[in-house]
């Protein structure tokens, strides 16, 4: 992949892509890298310098939780997974999200009457 | 929380940082082994795409609130908290800034020199900049010369010490040769004469008269 197709997320937003991850199902913090790329077609490749941090607030928040498993390989991973105020804030924050592009868009590609 | 228990969850926290990041690693040196990169590469390019680990590290206790450590001296232990063993745990304020008390260095210990003031506390490199502000040592701004960081270390019990110290003399000639503040009023004709001596810990002063034992001359 060229530099020039990644892009830097907008603050904030890698908390929720990485929250929507998680929501599929208890996963570890390798697994969450490989998914955001594949689900993002190779367009974002999230750091392990941002990946972690991210993930060690969200679970300082309470908006995580995790545990120590085996992994496919056999050896121990630790797996995030959502916690009740975790899904609520992807809840709430998925719709802010929603109305946010769905207003910037409107600006982006609309006219207005009287604005030519 | 007892000091007692919160020593014991940042101990268990630090050793799930430490399992956690170590099996990202491992993973991306496994997938890249099975695409076909010899391992040694595939550890090599993994190395790179990390980065530092210590600073992922940081920044993950950093995000949990983790207040910044430091270690006290004996001394200072002995003088400014009465040898209270309590204080271990225990938030104190640097400059304003709250550092957590994770433990006491043995009697004798005075770091890399023997001064006639020696530190109090000794707090990771990480942390000067929050200290320090603007002022910070770590970043400096403009001076790209700047020198003032003191090395402690251990050797291998096989290594050579005659040999290590032949080897870092070379790497210091070099890195003063490609300096104008050293070569400069005749101070190149000087670098040859310039030695690196190691010498027991906190032994350095009775040797050089103060001055880092990487820049004496004798």
């Amino acid at each position: 992949m060229k530099t020039e197709d990644r892009f830097d997320l907008p603050q904030g937003t890698l908390d929720l892509l990485i929250m929507r991850v998680i929501a599929i199902g208890p996963i570890h913090g390798y697994a969450i890298a490989q998914r955001i790329q594949q689900m993002s077609r190779e367009a974002l490749q999230v750091q392990q310098g941002s990946l972690y941090p991210a993930l060690h607030r969200l679970e300082y928040k309470k908006l995580l939780a995790s545990n120590w498993q085996p992994s496919e390989t056999g050896r121990e991973a630790k797996f995030y997974e959502l916690t009740a105020k975790g899904r609520a804030y992807l809840k709430k924050e998925t719709e802010n999200w929603e109305r946010l592009t769905d207003v910037v868009g409107l600006i982006l590609k609309g006219t207005l009457e009287g604005i030519s | 929380m007892s000091w007692l228990q919160r020593l014991f969850a940042r101990k268990r926290m630090e050793i799930d940082l430490d399992k956690e990041l170590h099996f990202h690693f491992e993973a991306q040196v496994a997938d890249k082994v099975r695409s076909g990169i010899p391992e040694s590469e595939a550890r090599r390019l993994t190395r790179l795409e990390f980065g530092g680990m210590e600073q992922i590290k940081e920044d993950c206790r950093e995000r949990r609130g983790a207040a910044p450590v430091l270690v006290l001296s004996y001394p200072a232990w002995q003088s400014d908290f009465a040898g209270d063993p309590t204080v271990v745990g225990s938030t104190v304020y640097v400059e304003t800034h709250p550092l957590t008390v994770v433990g006491i260095m043995p009697p004798g210990f005075f770091g890399d020199r023997i001064v006639e003031r020696p530190p109090d506390l000794w707090t990771p490199l990480s942390n000067e900049p929050s200290i320090n502000g603007v002022g910070t040592s770590l970043w400096p701004q403009g001076d790209e010369d700047t020198a003032w960081l003191y090395l402690l270390g251990r050797v291998r019990p096989q290594t050579s010490v005659p040999a290590l110290q032949a080897k870092l003399s070379v790497i210091l000639r070099q890195w003063m040769f490609a300096h104008v503040k050293f070569t400069a009023h005749g101070g190149a004709a000087k670098i040859p004469r310039q030695h690196v001596f190691f010498l027991p810990e906190g032994a350095a002063s009775r040797h050089c008269s103060g001055k880092p034992a990487r820049a004496c001359e004798c």
